[in-house]
């Protein structure tokens, strides 16, 4: 993962555990960077991509997100282990 | 179909709440107009689920600029209802995670003078919080209500002027 987006999910954790609240508020760049993250579920990637674009064209350029409809559920996606690699077959018979 | 002004701006007020709160349903943001608002009935309860803002066009107003030239100043009133769902009284941290909700959600950016609330399209003129009039916090958390309906409910009225004094300015 690149220094930029392991940073965003710091801040993102940090912003989670800061608040009890059902609604928790991220920079708009982070969102972006964490909805790019190729683990992010393909599903909603489209959307947390168009409101991070929305939230970037507001003056704190923050958003309040839901923290268990889109964040817990991206976080828990981006944190899942890398499915192990296909293991090369020997063709039967060499 | 083209709106007064005050209902331009309010429509751009909720916009711009909608832009940085990710509602999702039940809560979210809605335009509407204060008399269709009824929380004090019995059934409160039943009719309110999750966290709601309501945008209320309140009072289009004038002020003298100069001799000869107005401020056109547009209250609007912004409303958040929510409702304990739980069992039994609305605990302490859930009261303070809802203030402070409203005021980095609400009151700061509606009141941030950087802030300019787009007209609609083919309408040049942007609105932007009146410098002159801070926000009115009008209701903030009725105890009654939030024992007996366990409702949480904090209204405030804020004032916006046109980004152009008609002066040429």
């Amino acid at each position: 993962m690149d220094p930029k987006t392991t940073a965003a999910l710091a801040r993102t954790r940090k912003a989670m555990a800061g608040t009890k609240d059902d609604y928790v508020t991220v920079p708009a760049a982070d969102l972006a960077l964490l909805a790019a993250h190729p683990k992010a579920p393909e599903e909603e990637r489209d959307t947390l991509a168009e409101i991070a674009r929305a939230a970037a064209r507001t003056i704190h350029r923050k958003v309040s997100l839901h923290r268990e409809h889109h964040l817990e559920p991206l976080l828990a996606a981006i944190d899942a282990p890398e499915p192990a690699p296909a293991s090369a077959e020997v063709p039967a018979g060499e | 179909m083209s709106n007064a002004r005050l209902v331009d701006v309010a429509d751009g007020v909720a916009a711009a709440i909608a832009a940085t709160w990710a509602a999702v349903s039940p809560d979210g943001v809605v335009r509407t107009w204060p008399f269709r608002i009824d929380l004090d009935q019995n059934d409160a309860l039943q009719l309110l689920r999750g966290r709601r803002v309501w945008v209320l066009p309140v009072l289009p107003e004038l002020d003298p600029l100069t001799r000869e030239h107005w401020k056109n100043k547009y209250q609007v009133g912004v409303l958040l209802a929510e409702r304990y769902a739980a069992e039994g009284d609305p605990p302490d941290d859930w009261i303070d995670a809802r203030v402070k909700w409203w005021q980095d959600n609400i009151l700061y950016p509606l009141c941030d003078p950087a802030l300019t609330i787009a007209g609609p399209a083919g309408v040049v003129t942007a609105a932007k919080p009146d410098p002159g009039q801070l926000p009115q916090v009008n209701e903030f958390i009725d105890p009654e209500e939030l024992i007996q309906l366990k409702l949480l409910k904090i209204s405030a009225t804020f004032a916006f002027i046109d980004a152009s004094d008609h002066t040429g300015g």
